[in-house]
């Protein structure tokens, strides 16, 4: 209970931290548009200069500062222009230019239309390497043991002693079975790098990299490989193949000639499916885990804007409702990479099925 | 206004930006940081817990069954015992028993033996008495025989005829040993 309460003060410290910073920030940037014009903020720009990646990460607290006598340029890393080697563009300024109308629902390609091949570390991969230091700070510190240690010293070690078990027994034996124990690793790394994530962004001046679409979709890559793996592995690969055509491959093998036209056809209807089958899972733990981080972010820094529209009295509702929001975030945070881990093993699980118990195809194509 | 990605990406480019959405390098950069994570992690932090996990598990697992065993043992060797004690007080009881019962048929022997012993020194004796006493009577019977014929003979001083006389004293005889007996 004590626990709880101190975890409370130090949830709401932060987010009075940064509800505070973001309001004077937002004042400051909106306070006069005209004199300040390269610091000024439209809300939308407040919003989306914390919501979305870039290539500069900038501590935000100067406006405090100025307030108290301070005048400091707001220290900013400038990983865009540190790593601009990794940028290739063939006409130079590319990179710059606005995306033709015909690709403006997909900036990426419009981008290399333009001629522009980015490879500069952003924002986001500052924070996923943080998060991935963390995360390894205290896996090594209290996951390293001695296999003769078989007594947990310390909450650390409790913690992540559970935690491995959480994984293994809830997630990993629940939902792919017996076979389930050699994904402990994998879904046990997701969770936990998906989580340091997830709550690094809660942190003043940091950010989530699971606020990236690009983030969660380079994580779902990794279930696809895992679980298309583990399908072709558990069916083999002309089980694997055979499940692709939705079992049509034994209709078009025997039988009438008029049947295997019919077997056939679908045969060339389910493929798609089935393909879009197989991409759809990663494609929705991409967009589930992006929405909810994105979202949330956005929400907190929606209510926080509101001290930039309004000032005055709308401060301190920004700030009660912000601390609350924040509160419910890092809830959210621990929910989307428990989500996450789970819908993993779910899928894994399929792929091990897949071999398994045969339906029909499966059984008549693979190796008995 | 919506406020996705793609519109913070547009906003961003159209105001001459770098929109630093949807790099190519984050994806294989996730990827790779992931995959470097996964490594470490399962190496020296998931690994090691799982094994003390299962070790664990299995040494309790052991050390139950191991308590079951060993107390099915000792509750086996419990019964045995008091088997064995029961059997061992009713074999000493039989024991006692069976020594009081051969000291009794001893005792008995004993004093069986000493009192036919006791009997046959009786039997013995009194035989020897009352062989003495038949041999003391006839010798006396012979002695006074005698004694009567030489009375006789003083007393009548008469020659007799042998046969005759000894006849008559035999006869006297035995109606003299008669007497004191009748």
């Amino acid at each position: 209970m004590r626990t709880a309460t101190k975890l409370l003060v130090v949830c709401g410290v932060l987010v009075l931290g940064q509800g505070a910073w973001a309001a004077e920030e937002a004042e400051g940037a909106g306070a006069v548009p005209g004199e300040h014009h390269a610091e000024a903020m439209t809300p939308q720009e407040f919003i989306s200069h914390h919501v979305a990646d870039s290539y500069d990460w900038e501590f935000e607290y100067p406006e405090l500062l100025k307030k108290v006598g301070l005048t400091v340029e707001a220290p900013t890393i400038h990983l865009g222009k540190l790593f601009s080697f990794l940028k290739f563009e063939s006409p130079v300024g590319a990179c710059a230019m606005p995306v033709e109308a015909k690709y403006s629902q997909v900036p990426p390609i419009g981008r290399l239309a333009n001629g522009c091949f980015d490879l500069r570390p952003s924002k986001a991969h500052l924070m996923m390497a943080f998060s991935g230091l963390l995360v390894l700070l205290l896996g090594l510190s209290f996951g390293n043991r001695k296999s003769s240690a078989l007594v947990p010293t310390g909450a650390g070690q409790n913690l992540w002693e559970a935690f491995i078990q959480f994984i293994r027994d809830e997630i990993a034996l629940r939902n792919i079975g017996p076979k389930g124990e050699k994904y402990v690793p994998f879904l046990a790394s997701l969770f936990i790098f998906i989580l340091g994530m997830n709550w690094l962004g809660l942190v003043p001046g940091f950010f989530s990299a699971t606020g990236s679409m690009v983030v969660t979709a380079g994580l779902a890559v990794c279930v696809l490989v895992v679980s298309q793996v583990a399908a072709v592995r558990s069916a083999g690969i002309l089980g694997y193949l055979a499940h692709l055509t939705g079992g049509m491959n034994e209709m078009v093998k025997t039988g009438p000639l008029y049947l295997r036209a019919i077997g056939f056809a679908l045969m060339l209807l389910f493929i798609p499916i089935e393909i879009v089958g197989i991409l759809v899972k990663p494609f929705v733990l991409t967009m589930r885990l992006f929405a909810n981080m994105f979202a949330g972010h956005m929400v907190l820094f929606s209510i926080l804007a509101l001290a930039l529209i309004s000032g005055g009295a709308w401060y301190g509702f920004s700030l009660v409702i912000g601390t609350v929001i924040y509160v419910f975030e890092t809830f959210v945070g621990l929910l989307q990479a428990f989500i996450f881990t789970l819908l993993s093993s779910i899928y894994i699980g399929l792929a091990e099925e897949m071999g398994a118990h045969g339906h029909g195809h499966d059984e008549a194509a693979g190796h008995h | 206004m919506m406020l996705l990605p793609v519109e913070v990406s547009k906003l961003v480019l159209a105001n001459g930006g770098e929109s630093a959405e949807f790099g190519v390098g984050l994806l294989l950069m996730t990827i790779v940081t992931f995959l470097i994570l996964f490594g470490i992690l399962s190496k020296f932090a998931i690994g090691p817990t799982m094994t003390v996990l299962k070790r664990r598990e299995e040494q309790i697992k052991e050390a139950i069954d191991s308590a079951k065993r060993e107390r099915s043992e000792a509750e086996k060797l419990l019964a045995d015992q008091k088997v064995a004690i029961s059997q061992a007080r009713q074999e000493a009881m039989e024991q006692v028993r069976k020594t009081q019962a051969d000291m009794e048929k001893f005792r008995e022997e004993l004093m069986g033996k000493a009192r036919k012993e006791a009997e046959d020194l009786k039997a013995e004796s009194r035989q020897l008495i009352e062989g003495e006493r038949a041999k003391a009577v006839t010798e006396l019977r012979a002695e006074a025989a005698k004694l009567s014929i030489l009375v006789a003979e003083k007393l009548l001083n008469e020659k007799l005829d042998d046969g005759k006389h000894q006849a008559l004293a035999q006869q006297f005889v035995s109606e003299l040993s008669k007497k004191p007996t009748a």
